[in-house]
C-alpha cells in the first residue's frame, strides 16, 4: 500500500515538473486534481471545526431533551443565528435578493476589522517601535546613559525639525536652526562611535545606530505628506538603500527556500520511490 | 435595507469587537467569545460558497461540452472524493483514514512540487532582470548573492566570512527595513479597518444598488 501511494505521489510530482518543458495534459491533470482535492480538504476541515460544533450539533442534536447547550451556556436556538447568517450569504445566487447577502458580510467584515485593531497596533507598531528603541551604548555606563538621553532628545528635535517646524515656521526660525545643530551633533556622535569600531561595544553601538537609522529612513521613504527634498529627501534616500538590501536578502532567502523544497522533492523521487540513494 | 443596514451592522460589529478589549466584564467577554464563534462559522460558510462557485464553473464547462471538460471531471472527482471521505467515512478523524492518506499523498506532494517549481522561474527571472546598473540595483544584487551563498556550505568554502555577512545582512539592514515596512503596513491596516467600520470604505458591498 505504501509503494502504491508513493508511486502516485511520484507520478504527480513528475507531472508537475513536466511543465518545465511546456504546458501539457499531465500537468493540467495534476493541477485540476489538486484544485479539487484541496477545496474538498479545506471544506471538510471547516465543516468539522466550525459549522458542525457551532450550528449542526447544537441545533440538530443537543436540542432534543435539553434546553441549554452545556458547552457555551446558551439556548439551542442561538446556534441558529450563525447558521441563518451563513445561509444568507448564498442569496447572491438569486439576483433579486442578492443584496440580503450583505447583512452577514457586514457583520463579518466589521467584526474582523474591529477585532484586528488593537492586536495590529500592539504587534505591528508598538512592539516593532519598542524593539527598535535600542541603547546606543551599554546602559550600565553613566556616560553612556547620559549620551542615550541626549541622543533621544536629539532624535526628537530632528523629528520636530523634519515634520513640524520647517513647514510651519520657515527655514530661518531659531528652532529650525537648533534642529540643524542637534542633527550635526548626532552625525558627529555617530562618527565618534564609528571610530570606536575596534571594540565590541562600538560594533554593538554601530549596529543599533544602523537599525534606528534604517527604520527612520524606511519610514521617511514611505512618508508622502511632504516632498522628498532636503533632509527628508536624504533620509528617504538612506531608506532606499536599506530597502534594497532588505529586498535582496528576502529574494535570496526565498530562492534558497524554494531550492530546499526542490532538493526535498528530488530526494523523495530518488530515495523514497526509486531507492537509488541512501 | 440594501445599503444602510449592512453598513450599520458592520459599524456595530466593528465597534463592539474593537471596544471589548477594554471592557473585562464577564457578560461582554462571553458575548465576544460567542461572536467569535459566529464569525468563524461565517468564514466556513463563505468557504463553502467559494466551493459552490467552483462546482458551478466546472459544471458549466461539462454541460457546455468545453474542449477541456475532461479536466473539470478530474477537479470535481477530487472534490467529491475528499468530501465523501471526510464527511461520511466513519474513521475520518484518524490519521490513517483514507481522507488523510489522500491529503498526504496527493495534495502535499503536488503543492510542494509546485512551490519547488518556482525555484526555476525565480532564478530564470532574476538572471534576466538583475543588472547592476545603479547603486540600488547593485545593492540588491550583492545582498541577494551573499544571502544565497551564505545559506549553503559552498559559501563557507569560498570564504569563512560569507555566512557571518549573511547573518549580519539579515539581522541589521534587512531587519531595519522590514520593521519600517511592517510599521507602515500596520498603520495602513488600522486606517483601512477604521474606514471599513466607519463606512468610508464600502468596496466589500460590491455593486451600486
Amino acid at each position: 500500500m505504501t509503494l502504491f501511494w508513493t508511486t502516485i505521489g511520484a507520478i504527480l510530482t513528475l507531472s508537475i515538473y513536466s511543465f518545465l518543458y511546456k504546458d501539457n495534459p499531465f500537468y493540467k491533470f495534476a493541477e485540476h486534481l489538486v484544485v479539487g482535492v484541496s477545496a474538498g480538504y479545506y471544506l471538510v476541515i471547516y465543516y468539522w471545526n466550525y459549522i458542525d460544533p457551532n450550528v449542526v450539533t447544537p441545533v440538530f442534536l443537543l436540542r432534543v431533551g435539553a434546553d441549554r447547550i452545556p458547552l457555551l451556556g446558551m439556548d439551542w436556538w442561538m446556534a441558529l443565528i450563525p447558521g441563518i447568517l451563513g445561509l444568507l450569504l448564498y442569496m447572491r445566487f438569486f439576483p433579486k435578493v442578492a443584496w440580503v447577502g450583505r447583512w452577514p458580510l457586514g457583520i463579518y467584515v466589521g467584526g474582523y476589522a474591529g477585532l484586528g485593531l488593537s492586536p495590529i497596533m500592539q504587534a505591528r507598531v508598538i512592539t516593532q517601535l519598542g524593539a527598535n528603541a535600542l541603547p546606543l551604548a551599554g546602559v550600565e555606563d553613566p556616560f553612556a546613559a547620559m549620551t542615550n538621553l541626549v541622543l533621544g532628545i536629539s532624535i526628537f528635535a530632528v523629528m520636530t525639525y523634519l515634520f513640524v517646524a520647517k513647514r510651519s515656521m520657515g527655514a530661518g526660525n531659531k528652532l529650525v536652526r537648533a534642529g540643524v545643530i542637534v542633527l550635526a551633533a548626532v552625525i558627529g556622535y555617530v562618527g565618534y562611535l564609528a571610530l570606536s569600531l575596534l571594540s565590541n561595544a562600538g560594533v554593538v553601538s554601530l549596529t543599533n545606530i544602523l537599525l534606528v537609522v534604517g527604520l527612520l529612513g524606511t519610514l521617511s521613504y514611505f512618508f508622502f505628506s511632504m516632498k522628498h527634498k532636503g533632509l527628508l529627501g536624504g533620509l528617504a534616500r538612506v531608506g532606499i538603500v536599506f530597502l534594497m538590501v532588505g529586498f535582496g536578502a528576502s529574494f535570496g532567502y526565498t530562492v534558497m527556500s524554494r531550492i530546499s523544497l526542490l532538493i526535498g522533492r528530488v530526494g523523495f523521487l530518488l530515495h523514497d520511490w526509486l531507492h537509488l540513494i541512501d | 435595507m440594501r445599503r444602510r443596514l449592512p453598513l450599520a451592522l458592520c459599524f456595530i460589529a466593528g465597534i463592539f469587537t474593537a471596544v471589548q478589549y477594554f471592557i473585562p466584564h464577564a457578560a461582554v467577554q462571553d458575548f465576544q467569545e460567542q461572536l467569535l464563534g459566529w464569525l468563524m462559522t461565517l468564514l466556513a460558510f463563505a468557504f463553502l460558497l467559494g466551493t459552490v462557485s467552483l462546482i458551478r464553473l466546472h459544471w458549466h464547462k461539462i454541460r457546455n461540452r468545453a474542449d477541456d471538460r475532461g479536466y473539470s471531471f478530474v477537479a470535481l472527482a477530487g472534490l467529491t472524493t475528499m468530501i465523501g471521505l471526510g464527511l461520511f467515512h466513519p474513521a475520518h478523524h484518524s490519521p490513517d483514514s483514507p481522507f488523510n492518506v489522500m491529503f498526504q499523498n496527493v495534495q502535499v506532494p503536488i503543492e510542494a512540487t509546485m512551490f519547488s517549481l518556482l525555484a526555476f522561474y525565480v532564478a530564470s527571472a532574476a538572471f534576466r532582470a538583475f543588472r547592476a546598473r545603479t547603486l540600488e540595483a547593485t545593492l540588491l544584487l550583492v545582498a541577494a548573492c551573499v544571502v544565497m551563498l551564505g545559506r549553503v556550505p559552498l559559501g563557507e568554502l569560498i570564504h569563512e566570512q560569507i555566512p557571518i555577512a549573511t547573518r549580519w545582512i539579515l539581522e541589521v539592514p534587512n531587519l531595519a527595513s522590514k520593521r519600517g515596512v511592517m510599521i507602515g503596513v500596520g498603520l495602513g491596516m488600522m486606517a483601512t479597518s477604521l474606514k471599513i467600520i466607519l463606512g468610508i470604505e464600502r468596496a466589500w458591498m460590491g455593486g451600486t444598488d
